[in-house]
């Protein structure tokens, strides 16, 4: 069968246009067959179905044959497999972990471009499991010397961060390290990786600004790196005020002579955000922006009303001089541009020219379209709002641009004008009866209902309604707002709109009646503008005859609205219906009750405080955290809750009464809207009962609590004391529904203990509602940070590291059963001491070599293969071994030398912590570090952190610490100088790099500690440091040919020596077990009899360890083969400290 | 760092997709959509940033998208706020370059039937979302090397590939 290669695919494709979809669906079918057929077949079918994908296809049902392409030895199929896999494969492939071996693999392959494929893909695919296994590997493969590959493992280290964000702190000193790479790409690559990382958290990095500041300074040509680095400081800046001192200079040098505009922005950018109190900077950095967006080129353009844009948040003022050069921008043909000078017009408004700007914000208007339209009406609207509407002079003009934003169509923004209206209209007081007059046009226009949806532009007569009821007192012709709130068009309005007509009908109504019978009407008393409102009226009296037709217009034209679907438009309707009735039916008797109805809405509204609801005060006493009953004894309290149950069910109930009955703008925050209305709405008396009531029910409760023995008595008593519940709406609403009073005794308000706010009255009224003992502080706002409960951005660098710092490394599992195995045998041997007669033993190492391979031998030797570099202990083990290896520590007064060596773990990290000195003036401690041992530059480099303590109670002045041994031992490299002057009880760390430079000869690190301490003559005292020799012993795994030549070269291995284990019931496998984890040697090759072993090491000065290792009644030979009998003794010492202890 | 790599054709017809996040293949074809809707209204005089609104379900907010067009294609970078605008551009330019390099005189048609090149290309200079390399000679020559390799692999292959370059599918 011929199959379609990839070039067929796509002309099918192409010939296919009209039914593409059942074409490739076909294609598929055949793909699946091919997937079948061989590597040739199967990768072109990978190669296809990497096309399909880009088409939208999922392929994911494909993911194992993709692995098996990518396994593949041929390049090319390799690398077809590979690009499948970058496109496909995500956090969810579950056969990624098959590829886990092959991708490790491949990076490591002597093939270059098979490293590229492998290093390019995994940075695309990287899973959280295949970061955890290869984080080690890329650690590694940073030693390379090849430029391409180490360039590849750097960025890819970001990607291992992200999924498995652990090992940034052990990876990071070389991450680290590479700053300070010749090569100028790779030091662009490691930047590019600590960029992404400091955006996360900047603190981390502060440390390397000074390496920054000198790429900075020294790097002219590389644009793409110096972009990054300026970056780089842009985030480190906030976090170090005198960082952004230091970079004054520079950074004013690039912007006036750097040749690059993109180096000069982003430079600009990073002073915004860094050195803004700069002034001069700043007016650099300002004109430079003028330059740009005079430019003629659009992006230059747009970036420039940018960054003027940040600038504008930090001087107001310098930015607003170039108004001219912004409104200019307004008419750009890109809408992009435009949108970016909108937002730099609040910067530029002032009370002058405030009209000419919203103006041809209007006109812009007129042919605008999507997003571009609505950012101009909110544009509009945040201007004329500023700081509670400080630039407006003529709130008429203001209601007019309200009424006008209204009348366009789809727009988002019927709730914003809404709210604005609200707003204006409560809080200007003098605007109200020009309002009220705008507001009943606005309720005739059928414009707004054409086409209502919630949220939409209808969204408007909901406050024009809400206003026309509450300043129903300016409504000169009530017939006419009540024509236009009981439409039959009303109907097709969101119902929470409907709603809000139906009360305000009432309203309106009850004004006509009040004013109709020459009714004082309380809310108008004490305004200034009430002679005005009145003066209007008189033009056009209401008579009677008027609320009769009023009274005619409702009672005809409510029944659409008792029989609406939505019930609380139903439940509004109906309650006015029945009080028209008994409005009608108390006239008929003589009665006229426009009083008791006025007297429903006579409340004042004051805004309230936007934040106001969360800044209510945790009163005294109160934990909220605290149980209130003991909740083991719950059900006695059975009555009260009782009672509880109805009390809340009814007062929410009444709740949704009170609240709509306010009429205020009902937004998204409910919760907010209720307490409000209870503590600022209209006076609810007639639903309330009367205080003698609650004062008798308060009592009898607190007698009941009382006596009630599971009641937390103090507490609660003094709770209710302090805090009357009354104030709470729950219990102040507590009453029996039937109640309706609509008499005439009842109509006194509340007295009203809870709210003590006071009412004020301004003509702009910029003060909110707030609660009793709010906090002025505006500190709630808490800044937004994505990375907040990122794992990456909570590792912390700056402290050191630590023996639980270790990157995982994978063990195969026969390793695992092997370690199993030895620990049985161990048991096994110990319980039946027996001591088998040891089969001849040789004193050659060829020949321990042995024809046939025993099982346990088997397992070794795919332990060695499987897992590349060798298995080392899992921090969890170690820390379980706090072996004295090393404990001998040559400190003059070291009596409890602590000295714990932790098993060092071969691969990354070798550390130790060591006491070098505890006497009566000073403990000091020292961790030796070895870092990056596979690093061939500086393969034998020590890093010490010595943490001084003065235990004496008296300053040290001139403390110092220097090192001792020669030259030809070991170099300081770096250390932190003279520590100077130690205060009393305090303590330092004094830090030293050191290049060993012989391995052999420098055991003992030898210090000099100098101080002089205030009282006393000064003191001298020599410090040794015992330097462990598994530092300088790379583990090695040799394959047994291998070895065998190095034990036939002569000179290789010329001196030999031997030592002996005894009394200590040893066997072989622990042996092999110590001495790879204490020492790093490696096994080479066991006998089966587990009697015999070879062993094979290399110190980082390349001498070559042989040892041959007998077991004979748990007493353990070794015979030690190297270069130098010198070294031969160290590794004899280096034996005896071995420490063998299993558990 | 950058999101995505996407280039869409006048049609808004994907030819090359790279997305440095995971998304689902419905999404990445919304997103293929999307942004084609927004690129195919700019003008030719229009800056090279799109604005994205505070409403789209599909870029979080911080997102900045850089495109550039060129004859038939719109070459659409997707980045966070740790690129610098600028220089993005300039990376397109690169992008382009190295094309250029690799097809000589490169058009949509060679982007259509070597759809694998270009992402040979694309992962030498740009790695998980990171820039790699920003030179279109260093980046070409990198890819030479691969290339050499999968010949010398498979010298009869390569022979009949080559054929088939030189008889360029007509459309």
């Amino acid at each position: 069968m011929f199959e379609r290669t990839l070039v067929d695919l796509i002309r099918g494709i192409r010939n296919h246009k009209k039914n593409e979809t059942k074409f490739i669906n076909q294609c598929i079918n055949e793909i699946k067959e091919e997937l079948k057929g061989d590597m040739q077949k199967k990768t072109v079918a990978v190669q296809k179905l990497t096309y399909i994908q880009m088409l939208g296809f999922d392929i994911s049902w494909a993911s194992f044959k993709i692995v098996e392409v990518m396994s593949c030895n041929k390049f090319s199929s390799k690398r077809i497999g590979y690009l499948a896999a970058s496109q496909s494969f995500n956090e969810g492939t579950d056969v990624i972990v098959l590829a886990t071996h092959q991708i490790r693999k491949d990076f490591l392959s002597s093939n270059q471009s098979e490293a590229y494929l492998a290093l390019n893909c995994l940075s695309n695919i990287c899973t959280t499991d295949l970061a955890r296994e290869l984080a080690n590997d890329i650690l590694t493969l940073l030693s390379t010397q090849k430029t391409h590959i180490l360039k590849r493992a750097i960025t890819v280290l970001y990607k291992i961060f992200l999924r498995y964000p652990e090992s940034l702190r052990p990876a990071f000193p070389k991450l680290r390290e590479k700053l300070d790479d010749p090569e100028p790409s790779v030091v662009s690559c490691s930047v590019n990786v600590i960029c992404e990382l400091a955006r996360r958290n900047p603190k981390n990095y502060l440390p390397l600004a000074p390496v920054l500041f000198r790429i900075l300074t020294n790097t002219t040509n590389n644009y793409w790196m110096l972009i990054k680095i300026v970056k780089l400081f842009a985030a480190l800046t906030p976090h170090e005020p005198r960082l952004g001192k230091k970079l004054i200079d520079p950074l004013t040098n690039i912007i006036n002579s750097s040749p690059s505009v993109s180096l000069l922005y982003e430079c600009i950018q990073t002073c915004i955000t860094g050195m803004s109190d700069h002034i001069p900077l700043m007016k650099l950095c300002i004109s430079k922006l003028r330059t740009l967006i005079e430019h003629n080129d659009q992006n230059l353009k747009y970036l420039g009303l940018l960054a003027l844009n940040n600038i504008m948040k930090i001087h107001p003022k310098a930015v607003s001089e170039h108004r001219d050069l912004v409104l200019n921008c307004l008419e750009d043909d890109d809408i992009s541009i435009r949108l970016r000078a909108l937002d730099l017009l609040p910067g530029m408004t002032s009370k002058k020219n405030i009209g000419d700007i919203v103006f041809k914000l209007l006109d812009h208007l007129d042919n605008a379209e999507g997003q571009y339209k609505e950012q101009i009406i909110e544009k509009i609207i945040e201007l004329c709002s500023m700081g509670t509407y400080q630039f407006i002079t003529d709130f008429e003009w203001y209601i007019n641009i309200l009424v006008k934003l209204s009348q366009i169509q789809d727009s988002i923004h019927g709730k914003l004008i809404a709210s604005q209206l609200l707003d204006v209209v409560i809080r200007v007081k003098i605007v109200r009866a020009y309002s009220t007059r705008q507001m009943i046009e606005l309720l005739k226009n059928p414009k707004l209902m054409s086409n209502p949806t919630e949220g939409g532009m209808c969204e408007v007569l909901y406050a024009a309604a809400w206003i026309v009821g509450e300043f129903s007192g300016y409504v000169n012709r009530p017939i006419d707002a009540l024509e236009a709130f009981l439409q039959p068009r009303v109907c097709v309005l969101p119902s929470h709109i409907q709603s809000v007509y139906m009360l305000n009908s009432l309203k309106v109504f009850s004004h006509a009646c009040a004013k109709a019978n020459g009714d004082k009407i309380p809310s108008l008393d004490d305004d200034d503008e009430e002679e005005e409102a009145q003066e209007e009226e008189d033009q056009n009296e209401i008579t009677h005859e008027i609320v009769q037709e009023c009274l005619e217009i409702i009672k005809s034209r409510l029944t659409i609205f008792t029989h609406s679907i939505y019930l609380n438009v139903q439940e509004r309707a109906c309650l006015i219906n029945e009080l028209l009735s008994f409005y009608t039916v108390t006239k008929e008797q003589g009665n006229n009750i426009s009083k008791e109805l006025i007297s429903l809405f006579t409340e004042q509204l004051n805004p309230v405080g936007p934040k106001a609801q969360k800044k209510v005060p945790i009163p005294e006493g109160l934990d909220l955290d605290e149980w209130i009953n003991d909740p083991k004894h719950q059900e006695p309290i059975e009555e009260d809750e009782d009672d509880d149950i109805f009390n809340t069910s009814t007062s929410s109930h009444q709740k949704k009464h009170h609240k709509h009955h306010r009429g205020g703008y009902d937004g998204d925050d409910d919760e907010d809207d209720e307490t409000n209305s209870s503590h600022s709405g209209h006076s609810s008396s007639n639903f309330n009962r009367h205080p003698i009531d609650i004062q008798r029910q308060k009592e009898e409760r607190l007698r009941k609590q009382a006596n009630n023995p599971y009641m937390l008595g103090g507490k609660v008593s003094k709770k209710l004391s302090t805090n009357d519940p009354e104030n709470i709406p729950v219990v102040q609403l507590t009453g029996d529904l039937g109640h309706l009073h609509v008499g005439a005794s009842s109509n006194r308000p509340m007295p009203s203990k809870g709210s003590k706010k006071t009412k004020k009255h301004y003509t702009i009224d910029t003060t909110t509602e707030m609660p009793e003992g709010a906090k002025e502080s505006d500190d709630e706002d808490e800044k937004d940070n994505k990375y907040k409960n990122d794992a990456l951005s909570n590792i912390n660098l700056s402290e050191p590291l630590t023996a639980s710092d270790v990157l995982h490394t994978s063990r195969h599992r026969t390793d695992i059963i092997k370690e199993k195995e030895r620990e049985m045998a161990m048991l096994a041997k110990k319980n039946a001491k027996l001591s088998p007669k040891s089969p001849p033993s040789t004193a050659n190492y060829s020949e321990v070599t042995s024809p046939e391979i025993a099982p346990a031998k088997k397992a070794t030797k795919k332990a060695a293969a499987g897992s590349n570099p060798p298995p080392p202990p899992t921090a969890k083990k170690s820390s379980k071994k706090p072996a004295a290896t090393s404990s001998t520590t040559t400190t003059t007064k070291s009596t409890q030398a602590a000295a714990a060596v932790v098993a060092p773990p071969p691969v990354i990290v070798k550390k130790v912590l060591k006491t070098i000195l505890d006497d009566d003036n000073f403990k000091i401690t020292c961790e030796i570090l070895k870092v990056s041992p596979s690093n061939e530059t500086d393969n034998n480099q020590i890093k010490l952190t010595m943490k001084v303590q003065n235990k004496t109670d008296e300053d040290m002045s001139d403390v110092s610490i220097s090192l001792k041994n020669p030259a030809e031992q070991c170099v300081s490299i770096k250390n932190s100088g003279e520590i100077g002057v130690l205060e009393a009880d305090a303590s330092t760390t004094h830090t030293e790099l050191l290049n060993v430079v012989n391995v052999l000869n420098s055991q003992e690190l030898q210090f000099t500690l100098l101080a002089s301490p205030s009282s006393s003559p000064s003191i001298t005292n020599q410090l040794s440091i015992d330097l462990p020799f598994s530092f300088f012993i790379v583990a090695t795994k040799l394959p047994k040919d291998k070895f065998a030549e190095i034990l036939q070269k002569s000179g290789q291995v010329s001196a030999m020596d031997s030592t002996k284990i005894t009394g200590q019931s040893l066997t072989m496998p622990l042996v092999i077990e110590k001495l790879a984890q204490q020492l790093s040697i490696e096994v080479v090759q066991a006998h089966p009899n587990g009697q015999t072993a070879s062993f094979y090491a290399k110190t980082t000065q390349n001498h070559h360890i042989a040892m041959l290792v007998k077991e004979k009644d748990g007493n353990i030979s070794f015979d030690i083969k190297s270069p130098q009998s010198l070294l031969n003794q160290i590794l004899v010492k280096e034996i005896a400290q071995l420490t063998f202890s299993s558990k | 760092m950058i999101k995505s790599i996407l280039i869409i054709n006048n049609h808004g017809k994907p030819r090359l997709i790279k997305f440095y996040e995971h998304y689902s293949e419905e999404k990445q074809q919304q997103i293929i959509r999307e942004l084609f809707l927004l690129v195919s209204k700019r003008t030719e005089r229009s800056c090279n940033f799109l604005e994205i609104g505070n409403n789209s379900n599909i870029f979080d907010k911080d997102t900045k998208i850089i495109y550039r067009h060129y004859a038939t294609l719109f070459f659409i970078f997707c980045v966070d706020s740790s690129e610098s605008e600028l220089s993005i551009i300039d990376l397109i330019q690169t992008f382009v370059e190295s094309l250029d390099k690799c097809f000589e005189n490169v058009c949509e048609l060679d982007l259509i039937f070597h759809i694998d090149k270009v992402h040979y290309i694309l992962d030498e200079m740009v790695m998980g979302g990171l820039v790699l390399e920003t030179n279109p000679t260093i980046i070409f020559s990198n890819y030479e090397i691969q290339n050499k390799l999968e010949k010398a692999e498979n010298p009869l292959l390569s022979g009949l590939a080559g054929v088939m370059q030189t008889i360029k599918p007509n459309k």
